[in-house]
């Protein structure tokens, strides 16, 4: 029997079903679309998340106009907002409509006084279709600021009338409220330099890069290929395929040693609609003065490595639960497990604490960390930390796996 | 019985608190074909596994061939065919793919062999089909061609006759009189002694781990007398006898 044959025919079993190869391979790939559709003008701004914003502002109060100030000129927004200020509601909407800004802000008239009334107030925010997640992030950032705007002016006001009963004049009552206004929009306005967090502002409303959601991706259709590894090697080693196996000279060792090398094969390739992204976006950011710095050799290195690992896991699974529907079930929710504590679905600061601890000794953390931090942030230590992990669940995995089979192949 | 090929020596399997075989004893020569019977949960799948070296005894030996299997398992599972019950062919590949897959020798004498054992159990015309096309019946030919690829000395077949139409059913049993003829030893289960009988040289039942009847197929006939066979083995089934 030729080791080299098996696996070949090995190999072919695994491709044979050519609906679920494409659904393997293409399913990340049209995830990654359809999001790009929506997060691409993003994308190609060259520092990952930057608006290009028109504002009208027709409230006439010194709050707004302060805001206004403070959201043109701030520092800590620089990376992230470009504010262009226009006159007319028809000049705005003009620019938004030919794309020379991602999104037109219109202040109506007495916006802050009625705040202040209490009644409801919300500025009009005009964009095109290829912009609606700037859209949505605008809308939610400015709900977010009005309201906290609005609650903080009671307070303030509540403070004024403190200070008037308390005998203090009226003037210094009002100069008390207009420093403690400013200081306030000073203070929400610098919140994200005191938060400590760079990178663009992600669809949940967290400090996370859309290139975090792209490695999530892939490494969770990664973690979904097991699926198809554990099918066949779960309904290989509880059938009689084994022990025929092993007697026609195919022992637990070379019947492993097959099936890790596909199904690490056949991972990889779920893959490998990683290299066109990362070649994409070294282009994008070369070309726009982007700040990605990704490793070709580091991220093929990685994508065999998390292939390995989740080929190891399928056979762990396949091999040592008992029953193929039973290791079928676990595979599927154990990825779901893994997506959810790993913070490739929520974003890791909304888990619970214990959530988010158990998630970092999940295999699929540090496949999402390794291909985040290698398609744009490289940096040779991160890598290293990851990359031994990653080896330090494949030295767990694979002689778990080998057992498994041993014990399935030639049971006491 | 001119040579002892297997010798299975007090062979005991339990799992957990349930005994599968009790301290198994009985000897095979070359050529035979042994008809093993019994119902379900008897413990014949275990012994044949066992002597398949596909399970671990908890006690007892097999000498196969004048070698402890336990001790040379690679040796012995060299030796031995296996037909399973459940068909177990990779569906997704051909014929002529699983037959090479599971064949034991390389390059030109693997295709060759495998030409060969086709054309003992006409498998030619489909060769070229893949498993998941064929009928139950083909599959069970090929099933059984699988075990014949390594030249076995000794050739396990657990029910092979399950699901099998009549045409099916005639040219594995004629290879299995031929495979005798040329020295091949056989065990083979089932539960129809009607249609095992006639093929076997001596008839061997299982019953709650331990054997109840082993004897040769003549003497099995002249003690059934009037009963038909299937009623005969029912009573020692049951334990009537």
């Amino acid at each position: 029997m030729s080791a080299i044959r098996f696996f070949f025919y090995d190999i072919k079993r695994l491709f044979y079903h050519s609906s679920l190869l494409s659904l393997c391979l293409f399913s990340p790939l049209i995830v990654v679309l359809i999001f790009s559709l929506v997060v691409s003008p993003m994308i190609f701004t060259g520092r990952g998340l930057h608006f290009n914003l028109a504002l009208c502002n027709e409230d006439e109060s010194t709050e707004v106009k302060e805001f206004i100030n403070q959201l043109v000129n701030s520092q800590a927004l620089i990376d992230l907002v470009s504010v262009y200020p226009v006159d007319t509601v028809e000049k705005g909407i003009e620019l938004a409509e030919k794309g020379k800004v991602s999104v037109f802000v219109h202040v109506p008239q007495n916006v802050f006084s009625d705040i202040r009334e209490g009644d409801d107030t919300r500025a009009a925010i005009y964009g095109t279709n290829a912009h609606s997640l700037e859209m949505e992030l605008i809308t939610i950032a400015l709900d977010s600021s009005l309201s906290v705007v609005g609650k903080s002016q009671n307070v303030m006001e509540a403070a004024r009338l403190v200070l008037l009963e308390k005998g203090e004049s009226v003037k210094d009552a009002e100069v008390f409220l207009d420093n403690a206004t400013g200081f306030a929009l000073n203070e929400y306005m610098g919140r994200r330099e005191l938060l400590g967090q760079s990178g663009p502002i992600s669809p949940l409303g967290e400090h996370l890069p859309i290139e975090y959601y792209i490695s999530a991706i892939f490494s969770i259709f990664a973690a979904l290929s097991m699926l198809p590894l554990i099918h066949f090697s779960a309904a290989d080693s509880h059938g009689p395929i084994l022990r025929r196996g092993l007697l026609c000279g195919i022992g637990a060792g070379r019947f492993f040693a097959a099936r890790i090398a596909s199904g690490t094969i056949f991972i990889f390739l779920v893959l490998t609609m990683l290299f066109p992204s990362s070649i994409i976006l070294r282009l994008s950011g070369k070309l726009l003065g982007g700040t990605y710095v990704s490793s070709f050799a580091a991220l093929l290195f990685s994508m065999f490595l998390t292939a390995l690992v989740f080929s190891a896991l399928a056979l762990v699974i396949a091999t040592w639960l008992p029953g193929e529907k039973t290791a079928l079930w676990f595979g599927f929710f154990l990825t779901v497990f893994m997506a959810v504590f790993c913070g490739a679905l929520i974003p890791e600061s909304a888990l619970p604490k214990m959530a988010a601890i158990i998630g970092k000794w999940l295999p699929l953390r540090t496949s999402l960390r390794m291909l985040s931090l290698l398609l744009f942030n490289f940096s040779y230590e991160a890598f290293t930390r990851d990359a031994l992990k990653s080896l330090g669940f494949a030295a767990f995995l694979l002689p778990l796996g080998l057992w498994g089979l041993k014990r399935r192949g030639y049971p006491t | 019985m001119e040579y002892e090929l297997l010798k299975v020596e007090a062979i005991s399997k339990s799992y957990g608190s349930f005994t599968a075989l009790n301290n198994i004893s009985f000897s095979m020569g070359q050529g035979e074909i042994l008809g093993l019977f019994g119902k379900n949960g008897s413990g014949k799948s275990s012994l044949l596994n066992i002597i398949a070296m596909a399970l671990k005894p908890d006690n007892g030996n097999i000498i196969f061939d004048g070698l402890n299997a336990g001790q040379n398992p690679m040796t012995a599972r060299g030796k031995i065919g296996y037909v399973p019950q459940e068909i177990a062919l990779f569906e997704e590949l051909t014929v002529e793919e699983n037959l090479l897959c599971w064949s034991k020798l390389r390059g030109k004498s693997a295709k060759a062999k495998v030409m060969e054992i086709s054309d003992r159990l006409n498998l030619e015309e489909m060769l070229s089909k893949r498993v998941c096309t064929l009928s139950g019946g083909m599959k069970r030919r090929v099933n059984f061609a699988v075990a014949l690829l390594g030249d076995p000395k000794l050739l396990i077949l657990d029910e092979p006759f399950v699901g099998l139409d009549i045409d099916n059913t005639e040219i594995i049993e004629d290879i299995m009189k031929k495979l005798s003829d040329s020295g091949v030893s056989q065990i083979v289960s089932g539960h129809s002694p009607e249609q095992l009988i006639p093929l076997v040289h001596r008839v061997m039942v299982l019953s709650d781990g331990q054997i109840v009847y082993l004897d040769k197929r003549d003497s099995y006939l002249q003690e059934a007398g009037n009963r038909s066979i299937k009623h005969f083995m029912g009573d020692i089934i049951r334990g009537k006898l």
